[in-house]
């Protein structure tokens, strides 16, 4: 489904991105771990087209989408979510999901200020479409909540809510656990098991590794912008690599 | 086709319109009533005050535009530009080519919604107060080329004496007569049609889908466009009809006064257009008429206080921003919402 094969991203002398290559299959939960800059959201910033990569392919559905603009690529079928809690935070939840309809209303832009018929058919599929999301996150009661006022774990799940509206195929998820609690966190694994059910592929970035081990099926593991491991995760936590990425440098640090 | 309220569909009625006792379409209607029969019936005889109250509907309307600009989270200063571009442009085709003012009018919006378009492509990409100060340049570039090309424009001499707006008829049947000397009643009339239909497209536009895709711009440009809308699309389309607002304003503004100079708007113009959409309040679509509406009253009843009247006027001013930083309809919003809650308890 997703095949990024070389991607490399230099800032200035700084390489963030080093050749990294990687396949996704349709239905799979796939993460990417790695310490703190390791270059994991630059390569979701590439994946999705919020930067171009200085060398190397993206390709979707074996069509090329590297570099192709970021609203182009959420309508080839990829949508991301934000780090911290990105929101439209004058809009109710409702609205903002609305939103992400907006990408798959046909009608033209007269037809939407002067409300054709067309238009009209675009706001009750993106109303019936809203609900279903709403109903699917739980959120159907805070339908008419301002984004300002929802609490921190919600608000996380009023960006996934947003970016499901766009009905994506695969939704890049980052940090989707970062600020939540062990019951916010476990709820959060239970739905994106339930967002791949529904046939969307995830795609998670995360540091939380209890939660990145339990719901994951495949781990990349990036150090320094470049792959150092893939596998399961029982794969992962066994190998000798990934151990020293993460406790080896803290070692010499707290001089063990 | 009432308000949101009775329409289960729209989830895009602007937030505030639930709460707000300022009810759209019974708004509307009070706004036509107050100036359609209001202003004539008591100061029908009264020339100062009509051309006041024609001066304000039109500057409004062109003050719309920028209203428009805000709501997709731009300041912009280029109206006063682009309602020069839309004065020269009538000027020229009707003392130049003989073109009737009638088609003048909305090709004077549709030339400046077009060089709107073309300059707003890759200048919408700044934000802020870069965005800010590349539109005053605008404004300033737009007097500047107009003072260059004599040849086109008559440079600092202007272009006078044009004629008034000649009778508008349709297989013959006369729909607008032709304006005569002196009267101002056809100006005040016409200038108060442009303002109802200036306020109810963007009431339309506002409370349409494209409405709430302008507010998500404003709000957040990268999770919009993570969503798949094309912003930049968005963002010259806004622009775009701002500019049109003001061509046409800038139309309406070279038949009224006969004339125009590379002087008609300015940078200070510009400035006026945002000073009143923030003292009638950004949220409300029709606060640019209400800030319009205050400012030009209040600073022709200061006129008794002569020269005092500029500096008691900043004053005004100076505590009307620091009393009410989100406009005078913010104000009446939360009392209404005060009184509601207490209502309900």
């Amino acid at each position: 489904m997703l095949e990024v094969s070389g991607l490399t991203k230099v800032f200035g002398g700084l390489t963030a991105v080093k050749d990294l290559t990687f396949t996704l299959q349709r239905g799979e939960i796939l993460s990417i771990i790695g310490p703190n800059g390791a270059g994991k959201s630059t390569c979701f910033k590439l994946i999705s087209s919020f930067m171009v990569p200085t060398s190397g392919t993206v390709r979707f559905n074996g069509q090329d989408i590297t570099g192709i603009g970021p609203h182009a690529v959420a309508r080839k079928g990829i949508v991301r979510t934000f780090q911290e809690n990105t929101a439209f935070q004058d809009m109710t939840v409702r609205e903002a999901v609305l939103l992400g309809y907006q990408k798959d209303c046909k009608a033209s832009l007269a037809g939407m200020i002067l409300r054709s018929p067309q238009a009209r058919r675009d706001d009750r599929e993106a109303g019936a479409h809203a609900d279903r999301v709403l109903d699917l996150l739980g959120m159907s009661s805070h339908a008419g909540t301002l984004a300002a006022g929802l609490p921190h774990g919600l608000l996380r799940n009023l960006g996934i809510a947003v970016a499901l509206a766009a009905r994506p195929q695969l939704i890049l998820l980052d940090e989707p656990f970062a600020g939540l609690n062990s019951d916010e966190t476990k709820r959060g694994v239970e739905l994106i098991r339930k967002i791949r059910d529904e046939g969307i592929t995830p795609i998670l970035v995360e540091h939380d590794m209890a939660a990145v081990m339990s719901v994951s099926e495949r781990i990349v593991v990036v150090n320094f912008g470049s792959k150092i491991a893939e596998g399961t995760p029982a794969e992962i936590q066994r190998n000798d690599k990934v151990i020293e990425a993460y406790l080896g440098s803290e070692d010499e640090e707290i001089g063990l | 086709m009432n308000t949101q309220d009775t329409i289960p569909m729209s989830g895009f009625a602007m937030p505030q319109s639930a709460a707000s006792p300022l009810k759209p379409l019974g708004l509307g209607l009070l706004v036509a009533i107050a100036y359609f029969i209001g202003v004539p019936l008591l100061f029908g005889g009264n020339g100062y005050v009509l051309n006041v109250t024609t001066t304000m509907a039109v500057v409004s309307f062109i003050s719309f535009g920028v209203w428009l600009t805000f709501a997709i989270g731009r300041i912009n200063l280029a109206q006063a530009g682009f309602a020069l571009i839309g004065s020269y442009v009538t000027a020229i085709l009707v003392s130049r080519f003989g073109v009737s003012f009638w088609l003048c009018l909305p090709l004077s919006g549709l030339v400046a919604a077009i060089i709107g378009g073309l300059i707003g492509w890759p200048v919408l990409r700044l934000k802020g107060v870069y965005f800010a100060m590349i539109t005053l340049c605008i404004t300033e570039a737009c007097r500047l080329t107009a003072l260059s090309f004599p040849a086109v424009t008559r440079g600092a001499q202007g272009i006078v004496d044009l004629p008034l707006p000649g009778e508008l008829s349709l297989f013959g049947l006369t729909l607008i007569p032709a304006f005569e000397k002196g009267a101002r009643l056809p100006f005040f009339y016409l200038a108060g049609s442009l303002l109802m239909l200036g306020l109810w497209f963007m009431w339309l536009l506002d409370t349409s889908r494209v409405g709430a895709v302008f507010r998500s711009l404003r709000q957040n440009e990268d999770l919009a466009v993570s969503l798949g809308i094309n912003i930049a699309k968005y963002r010259v389309v806004a622009f775009m009809v701002s500019c049109f607002y003001a061509g046409v304003g800038g139309a309406f503004f070279a038949a009224l006064q006969q004339n125009v100079y590379p002087t008609s708007f300015q940078v200070i113009d510009s400035v006026y257009f945002m000073v009143y959409c923030f003292v009638g309040g950004l949220e409300f679509v029709i606060g640019p008429l209400v800030g319009a509406l205050v400012m030009m009253v209040s600073f022709e009843l200061l006129h008794e206080l002569q020269r005092y009247q500029t500096v008691i006027f900043s004053g005004l001013m100076i505590l009307c921003i620091l009393l009410m930083p989100n406009g005078i309809l913010s104000v009446l919003k939360a009392r209404a919402a005060r009184a509601k809650e207490a209502s309900d308890a």
